[in-house]
């Protein structure tokens, strides 16, 4: 199973937090975006319109970067503070 | 100092808070972020969304790049999450250093930080309806004045 976390806009798409089940023991947050955008057209197309980051454990991370279990993938739309 | 929360922002009280926590410091820097009454689409509010382990971690590295770059003395930054309404302070930052240019760059470099590489989202809430609002053009290139 993997954990998703959404912020900003995605938050209002997908709620704050969704686990998906997955058969993968070690997935990529990449592949496991991938199977999230199978899933659910919606997310797919918002990730179309907007640039995305990602952080495990509260550290940005790339795509390549591997989960391991109980680990939370934060879907992060562009900042906007201050 | 690094706080984010909820509580409302007293820029007059923070300052005068910093003031007492700066020692022997020849310049002190304060910026207030005001969320304005009558933007193009006469704004309500604001609502911030964070993540808070991960928002906190970013402006502590932040902070410790301002540090390094700059001889501060001290520094705050205070920083609202959840609604804010228009007319209320969003974002205040303090710096002090010896000198004066330290001070305003460091104060400078936080805020422009804060804007595009913290991960806070912004919400403008208007009688028209609530938009995402993301980095305006100039929001990226003020950052990029400190690669």
């Amino acid at each position: 199973m993997v954990r998703f976390a959404f912020y900003g806009k995605l938050a209002d798409l997908m709620g704050r937090r969704c686990d998906f089940e997955c058969a993968q023991q070690k997935i990529s947050v990449g592949a496991a975006i991938a199977l999230l955008c199978e899933t659910d057209p919606a997310f797919k197309e918002a990730l179309l319109r907007t640039t995305v980051k990602f952080a495990v454990n509260d550290v940005i991370v790339e795509t390549e970067f591997i989960v391991a279990a109980g680990d939370e993938i934060a879907v992060l739309p562009p900042f906007s503070g201050g | 100092m690094i706080r984010i929360d909820e509580t409302p922002l007293d820029p007059a009280a923070l300052t005068a808070e910093f003031m007492r926590s700066v020692g022997d410091a020849g310049a002190v820097a304060t910026f207030s972020g005001i969320v304005r009454r009558e933007g193009d689409h006469a704004v309500d509010a604001l609502f911030l969304d964070h993540a808070p382990g991960l928002t906190r971690a970013a402006i502590e590295n932040a902070v410790k790049k301002a540090c390094a770059r700059w001889p501060l003395i001290n520094h705050l930054v205070a920083h609202r999450v959840g609604r804010v309404g228009s007319g209320e302070t969003v974002v205040f930052v303090a710096t002090a250093a010896a000198h004066r240019r330290a001070a305003f760059e460091a104060c400078d470099f936080l805020m422009d930080f804060l804007k595009t590489d913290a991960p806070f989202w912004k919400k403008q809430i208007s009688r028209g309806g609530e938009e995402w609002i993301e980095p305006r053009a100039e929001d990226y290139a003020d950052r990029g004045r400190w690669r």
